[in-house]
């Protein structure tokens, strides 16, 4: 019936970075013609519970590209199995299963961008926007000796915000990480930046 | 993030993220026709339950969801059924919490609990099984507010 | 015997909630006439008797006032109302299961804004609800949702912003220009609930410095 005359993809992976998860594999190629692929999930709970269950992503049912956004498909914290199959008209591939199911928690965090401006005496930083499941963790301090080291929440990032009022002839200096509550985990701190009143970033 | 403290049994759980899955779909599911009835009563709340219970009844309840209602919940719209999918998995990621404090023996099951679970169940088979995981489904956001109350 | 479809006659049932004010309020049909009275009844989700609203039976408005009625933060509730036309043609319409907790939206916090020469302070006041207990003290918001809290931005020159935020009700923002004028909006935030009100908005100008005169 024309199932088996259609390879199925090959080389499902996942890459995800900073909760944006992208599924890829190997494009099935038939000369001068257009495969299509449809990609279904199952999260933990299908598995255990309705193991028959693989629910149509949202974005890839069907699609063109050889990948897909399964971002808005992960939207818990458990081992979620995927498959995808390739199409061409009638014809219809076996389904290929992701090998190891994949958890967002395993999402690679990277430290956030950050730009430090002054105006006058304040310290202002403006964050990258990674979204709404980011919070930022902001540490800044006086560069001197025994100085204290202060701590600020930034729920959302692009947007510039005062850190603080810097007094005149000290560097002030920062460093940032990303917070994810969805996994409570946090990324590496950024490179700290220092900023001088009436002067320029300092190199570290 | 929310800290739910049950008992001696404490966990952490995005409730937030849950509500706003819910009320996605709550106004694109089937009405809950039987006005009458209530399956998560008010004599029956998880906060009015002693505090060494309180772990033992939320997993039951739990248990219920993720045994009886999602499992049957019918739906031909995939969009309903991505919703669900991410209400279930969060669901069962804190049994999974709970499970984990009963191993450690932090979540007994006293004669309270399992009396208001009882009650409760007596509430769902009133009704027959569709109508049944409609109206729990439909009573989600009362077992949400139920958990929202256990900081 | 066919039913006569009178579903004309009303539309849009529905409860309109804003810091527990629970207002049921409901359009006529397009087919109505002016004369079209109208009776409201009200139920708590799970019991079997509807009561009439006393107050609200064969008005000509478009609205009535359920707060007192729906005051009860752990139950849930239904409202319909009949319409009937001169005519005697009648029509009922029941709301959805309305829950105050999760529908209320929170309306802007009651700020007052002090410039000084080199800061400005923002108070915020409580929020009294509708809802008391059971010893008659009226509850604010603040007693409501246990983790409200204010935050509050300070606009510097269209390029960047000084954020505080906080469940506290005095803030202060430090460090400012004198004789300038700032822009300053506070809003109230339920995270448990999503919820979070337009902004109040302030807007300030710093005192002349009076040190160097």
């Amino acid at each position: 019936d024309g199932v088996a005359a259609l390879p199925a993809p090959q080389n499902l992976s996942v890459q995800s970075t900073n909760m944006k998860h992208v599924l890829t594999w190997s494009p099935v190629v038939v000369p001068e013609e257009i495969i299509h692929y449809s990609v279904e999930y199952q999260g933990e709970y299908e598995s255990l519970y309705m193991s028959h269950i693989w629910i149509p992503s949202s974005w890839c049912s069907p699609t063109q590209g050889p990948e897909c956004d399964i971002t808005d498909d992960i939207t818990a914290t458990v081992p979620y199995s995927l498959r995808v199959r390739a199409t061409l008209d009638s014809l219809t591939s076996a389904w290929s299963t992701l090998k190891h199911p994949f958890n967002r928690n395993s999402t690679v965090l990277t430290p956030p961008g950050m730009e430090i401006t002054k105006d006058g005496f304040h310290l202002i930083i403006k964050l990258e926007d990674l979204g709404p499941q980011f919070e930022f963790f902001v540490a800044y301090w006086k560069r001197e000796p025994g100085a204290k080291e202060h701590v600020k929440m930034v729920r959302r990032g692009g947007i510039p915000v005062h850190l603080e009022t810097m007094e005149p002839g000290a560097a002030h200096c920062v460093k940032v990480r990303t917070f994810v509550k969805a996994i409570r985990r946090h990324s590496a701190f950024s490179q700290t930046e220092c900023v001088k009143v009436q002067g320029e970033t300092l190199p570290l | 993030l929310k800290t739910l403290h049950l008992g001696s049994c404490m966990i952490t759980s995005s409730l937030q993220a849950i509500q706003s899955g819910f009320s996605e779909i709550q106004d694109r599911q089937p009405k809950d026709e039987i006005i009458d009835l209530r399956i998560l009563r008010k004599t029956q709340p998880l906060q009015d339950t002693k505090p060494a219970g309180q772990c033992c009844l939320l997993h039951h309840v739990l248990r219920l969801y993720l045994d009886r209602v999602f499992k049957n919940y019918q739906t031909p719209d995939h969009r309903i059924l991505q919703k669900i999918s991410g209400l279930a998995n969060s669901f069962l990621t804190i049994k999974k919490d709970l499970w984990l404090c009963h191993v450690h023996m932090a979540c007994p099951c006293g004669e309270e609990a399992m009396e208001k679970y009882s009650q409760l169940m007596s509430h769902f088979k009133e009704l027959q099984p569709p109508a049944a995981v409609v109206k729990a489904l439909g009573e989600l956001d009362i077992l949400l507010s139920w958990m929202e109350e256990m900081d | 015997h066919i039913a006569e479809d009178t579903s004309d006659l009303l539309q849009h049932v529905k409860f309109q909630s804003s810091n527990f004010e629970n207002i049921l309020t409901w359009d006529s049909g397009p087919e109505s006439a002016p004369d079209t009275v109208y009776s409201v009844q009200y139920k708590t989700y799970g019991e079997t008797e509807w009561q009439a609203k006393e107050g609200c039976q064969r008005i000509t408005r478009k609205s009535c006032n359920l707060t007192m009625e729906t005051g009860n933060l752990t139950d849930l509730y239904y409202a319909r109302v009949t319409a009937i036309d001169a005519g005697g043609r009648s029509a009922t319409k029941m709301t959805d299961r309305f829950s105050s907790l999760q529908h209320t939206i929170i309306k802007p916090p009651d700020v007052t804004c002090i410039p000084k020469a080199r800061s400005i302070q923002m108070i915020v006041h409580p929020t009294y609800t509708p809802i008391h207990t059971g010893n008659g003290h009226r509850l604010t918001l603040e007693d409501i949702f246990q983790d409200l809290f204010y935050h509050l931005k300070l606009h510097i020159n269209h390029t960047y912003q000084m954020h505080l935020g906080g469940k506290q009700r005095e803030f202060e923002f430090f460090g400012l220009t004198p004789d300038t004028e700032f822009l300053g909006t506070i809003v109230s935030s339920v995270p448990t609930w999503s919820k979070e009100s337009a902004p109040y908005v302030c807007r300030a100008k710093t005192l002349p410095d009076q040190t160097w005169t």
